[in-house]
């Protein structure tokens, strides 16, 4: 086991190494030249020159990508061009947020979407199961934004339950905190849901065709006992992995969810960033981003192992 | 108009001991997009307390079926299950699923022929087992605990504290068969029903079981129903055997009559399938006797004796009429107009 | 039971049999239909859309500024008094050409790197590595980033989301010539001599047509959704084209005012990516059973 997790995490460093050859390169490739965009307008020739040595962006791309990457390990992920301030210092300023958002939505989704694929699969080809499904193919085509809009239409317009937009900390109570947080969570968190009710309910249907249910029901069980646990738990692997594919979106859903609820996290800090062609904060979001579903992802396999004792590394 | 609807059903159960399980005409069909099949039709037996029954047939042959609407483990729809099933008087059929599940895993329980996947692979064995104490007796704990030890020394599985925390992937396939009647048995039921329990078994360990279910069953006080379509599984354990065709019971008798003088050539037939052992216990020579011909389709009406298309005394009145299951000598029940020449195509 | 009865109730529904199989091939094949009908409309409408729409798409009317839908405006106006329909038709046109044509050049790309990811070890190594790496960047992110380093134009959204719907297309080919190659077909081919190139036309491509229709038609539908993202994030297509994306994009500043400028359009945009979802779904279900379980 334990050589197990040693081997998967060393498994994970050539894919963290890829992520950063990427996300080095598109931004070594980008158009317009750092060293005068920090030098100012004013800057002569020679300043932007000094600058340009200074920051080792007249090296070649491989010296370059070292530095970069020797940098980073060392946990420095750069400046900001604008603020001069460091990248890590502005994201975890930013995290909180972003964290009780993808928390919440998380919950929502394995909290909603796991019992519905459930029931739909208990009663396929019926009216529930219909409408869970077409709630899923639903979910699944709306623009993150648009739901997040109506919601807001809904439920502070014209319901005027919820605020609008905006964000609270913990800090200063926890109804301000969730009321600020349950409209973007839910709107994030409707494609997640789509997409993990749906394996829930395939995974699932497959399970109650097999015959250790049909042992369960000769024992006389009840319907709950015989779904949960029984068939969810024989369910588990599909569902936990189809939970770590949907975190990619969650991580991309947040910068969209930010901007139309307009909360401060690292969401908005990319889109200012982009918006101001700020190179290195965008660097730094999309490996931390990328770090973060690698690590989750080699967590869930972890998890395997506890959810199906026949999985044995 | 049909034969059994002239003659009563001979009374099979031995006599002055009330039935454990009764059923009288059941017909258990399903819908389909080609007709309705009727899987089984019309049959009816009794089971009497602390007897050990066999049902044998064909795979196909509605014996499972008639498991699964005793069980009330028939989905319906598509399925549909009439006439009547009564477990110590009480009727079953259009039992509330609430009241029949109440029944399942305490009153009747069931063993089924795959015992690779016919456990949870993702619970230990000892939940799997304490379940239907929890479900029916409101058991918990360390008293239920102790109870699943009790049952898996029982089922003489060696080790059994250790065991209860194990998965069903670590158990052999016999050992897992001894755990799923371990399950069975916990709620000490009135009738424990095995479907095909040792089919999937290696020879030496089916003898085990089928003697492991026939101590239970005396232990325990439960009624047996015994499916099967090895006549030779029969031979060593029941009491009493039935023999289904086609969804239909074509032969009722004590289990030596049944070898010693069978009255329907199917049941003629089958015993020729069995591999036959001289005194010295070698293989007799010859071949094995195969019943030529195909079971007919359940969704079409069917005139006349169901075998007659693949029995060697089929004459026009087998074709037209069917014939009556009726009392052929003392305990013993058959359905055939030619049922004193069966035992002449046995030689051939 | 009688005899009889037997007989009466056995008819019945042998006679409806045929009826009732044509009844379950229709509803088999009804989201597929039901999705091609959705689309084949608004594909219309886009197209006829300049002879139906009355105004111009860009004329802009100050004095009917965040008119709400009615019989003149059928959608409405945005902030600069441009009718709503007209830019909705008209923006039609750009997403769903960025569908489209991300759903080829992806799955055209995908097939020639998961043919030769298939065939050649090393290329595998190298190519799945970086798929890899590719597929742990979340999606939105990675084609922000890209948007960020380009000059944004049509061109390079659709050259962004091809990048990163690329991966899946390549794993799923990749999948289907493993498969393939294992089979005792290819085996033989291979030993009688018939040259590479004649395997990949006979065997590989027929058994790849299936499944990457299927991924064609599901990368349309995520193509359409993500270029409204960058746009609605400011890092898609020019703000002066009016994709989906970029109409939404403009009324977030007067949402309380006039919420039918994201509303109207984003559901216009929402139908579009359920039909095809749909005949995705519809698709799968007819052309590869066994897909069906996976999503």
């Amino acid at each position: 086991m334990t050589i197990y997790i040693i081997r998967r995490l060393l498994a994970t460093i050539p894919v963290l190494l890829i992520v950063a050859v990427v996300v080095f390169s598109i931004l070594y490739l980008a158009p317009g030249d750092p060293a005068a965009i920090i030098a100012g307008d004013q800057a002569t020739v020679s300043q932007v020159e000094d600058i340009r040595r200074n920051l080792g962006l007249d090296r070649p791309f491989h010296e370059q990508f070292l530095n970069w990457l020797g940098d980073i390990v060392r946990g420095d992920f750069g400046q900001s061009i604008f603020s001069n301030r460091p990248v890590i210092d502005l994201f975890l300023q930013r995290l909180e947020p972003t964290l009780a958002l993808a928390l919440t939505t998380t919950i929502i989704t394995i909290l909603l979407a796991v019992p519905l694929g459930v029931v739909a699969a208990w009663k396929a080809g019926s009216w529930i199961d219909r409408l869970v499904m077409s709630f899923a193919v639903v979910g699944f085509s709306f623009p993150v934004f648009v739901i997040g809009y109506i919601l807001i239409y809904v439920f502070s317009i014209t319901l005027g339950l919820l605020p609008v937009q905006g964000y609270r900390s913990l800090e200063d109570g926890f109804l301000p905190f969730i009321s600020h947080l349950i409209l973007p969570s839910l709107a994030l968190a409707m494609s997640f849901m789509a997409l993990v009710a749906r394996i829930t309910r395939a995974s699932v249907l497959e399970v109650l065709a097999q015959d250790h249910i049909r042992t369960a029901r000769s024992k006389g069980l009840t319907t709950g006992k015989l779904l949960f646990s029984h068939a969810l738990p024989n369910a588990a692997v599909p569902i936990v992995t189809i939970i770590g594919v949907g975190i990619a979106i969650l991580l991309g859903g947040v910068v969209v969810t930010e901007s139309v609820f307009a909360i401060p996290g690292v969401g908005r800090l990319v889109v200012d960033a982009i918006l101001a062609r700020d190179y290195p904060i965008i660097q730094g979001v999309l490996l931390i981003f990328s770090g973060v579903y690698v690590a989750l992802n080699l967590l869930l396999d972890i998890l395997y192992t506890f959810l199906d004792p026949r999985i044995q590394y | 108009m049909l034969a059994s609807e002239q003659n009563t059903e001979p009374k099979t159960a031995p006599a002055g001991r009330d039935p454990v399980l009764s059923l009288v005409e059941l017909r258990t069909s399903f819908d389909t997009f080609d007709g309705t099949v009727r899987a089984v039709d019309r049959v009816s037996y009794d089971i009497a307390p602390r007897e050990m029954l066999g049902l044998v047939g064909e795979s196909g042959c509605g014996k499972s079926l008639t498991a699964l609407s005793i069980m009330g483990l028939v989905p319906t729809p598509p399925g549909r299950v009439e006439g009547s099933i009564r477990l110590n008087g009480r009727e079953l059929v259009g039992l509330e699923e609430k009241e029949m599940r109440k029944l399942r895993g305490s009153e009747i329980s069931m063993i089924f022929q795959e015992p690779m996947t016919s456990l949870d692979p993702v619970m230990r064995i000892g939940k799997q087992i304490v379940e239907p104490l929890v479900q029916h007796q409101g058991l918990s704990g360390p008293e239920a605990r102790a109870r699943a030890k009790d049952m898996l020394d029982r089922v003489r599985i060696p080790e059994a504290t250790r065991r209860l925390d194990e998965y069903a992937h670590q158990l052999s396939g016999g050992m897992r068969q001894r755990i799923m009647i371990a399950m069975a048995l916990v709620c000490r039921p009135a009738v424990l029903i095995a479907d095909e329990p040792t089919t999937a078994l290696d020879v030496t360990i089916q003898a085990q079981v089928l003697r492991l279910i026939r101590d239970l069953q005396t232990e325990m006080n439960t009624s047996v129903l015994l499916i099967t379509h090895d006549l030779g599984v029969i031979a060593e354990s029941v009491d009493r055997v039935i023999v289904m065709y086609a969804g239909r019971k074509v032969e009722e008798a004590p289990v030596s009559l049944l070898f010693r003088r069978p009255q329907h050539p199917y049941t003629v037939g089958l015993l020729g399938s069995v591999p036959k052992v001289n005194r010295a216990g070698r293989p007799a020579k010859g071949r094995l006797l195969e019943i030529p011909g195909i079971v007919p389709a359940l969704n079409q009406p069917i005139r006349g004796c169901r075998f007659a298309p693949r029995c060697r005394l089929a004459t026009d009145r087998c074709r037209a009429e069917e014939p009556p299951f009726e009392t052929k000598a003392p305990g013993h029940s058959a359905a055939c107009w030619h049922s004193d020449k069966a035992m002449e195509i046995a030689g051939e | 039971m009688a005899v009889h009865e037997i007989v009466e109730d056995d008819a019945a529904p042998r006679q409806g049999q045929s009826r009732r199989g044509i009844w379950r091939q229709l509803r088999r094949h009804t989201t597929v239909v039901v999705g091609a009908a959705i689309l084949s409309l608004i594909v219309l409408l886009t197209l006829i859309g300049p002879w139906l729409a009355v105004h111009d798409p860009l004329t802009i009317d100050p004095l009917n500024r965040m008119a709400a839908p009615s019989a003149q405006h059928i959608f409405g106006t945005d902030a600069f008094g441009r009718d709503l329909f007209s830019r909705t038709i008209h923006g039609g046109r750009i997403s769903l050409t960025v569908g489209l044509v991300v759903g080829v050049a992806a799955s055209v790309i995908g097939l020639g790197l998961g043919l030769i990811s298939g065939y050649s070890r090393i290329a595998d190594a190298i190519l799945m590595r970086v798929m890899d790496g590719l597929m742990s960047i979340p999606t939105i992110l990675l084609a922000i980033a890209l948007m960020a380093v380009t000059r944004a134009s049509v061109y390079t959204v659709i050259f962004a989301i091809t990048i990163v719907e690329l991966p899946r297309v390549v794993r799923l080919v990749r999948s289907v010539v493993l498969t393939i190659r294992e089979q005792a077909f290819i085996e033989a081919a291979t030993i009688s001599g018939t040259r590479f190139w004649k395997v990949l036309i006979r065997h590989i491509l027929p058994n790849t047509v299936a499944p990457m229709t299927v991924q064609a038609t599901y990368i349309c539908a995520a193509a359409i959704l993500i270029e409204s993202l960058l746009s609605f994030l400011g890092a898609g297509t020019p703000p002066e084209i009016p994709s989906w994306g970029n109409i939404m994009a403009e009324g977030r500043s007067y949402f309380q005012l006039a919420p039918w400028i994201i509303l109207i359009p984003g559901t216009v945009l929402a139908v579009t990516v359920l039909a095809i979802n749909l005949m995705g779904d519809g698709l799968r279900d007819m052309l590869d059973p066994r897909l069906a379980n996976q999503v």
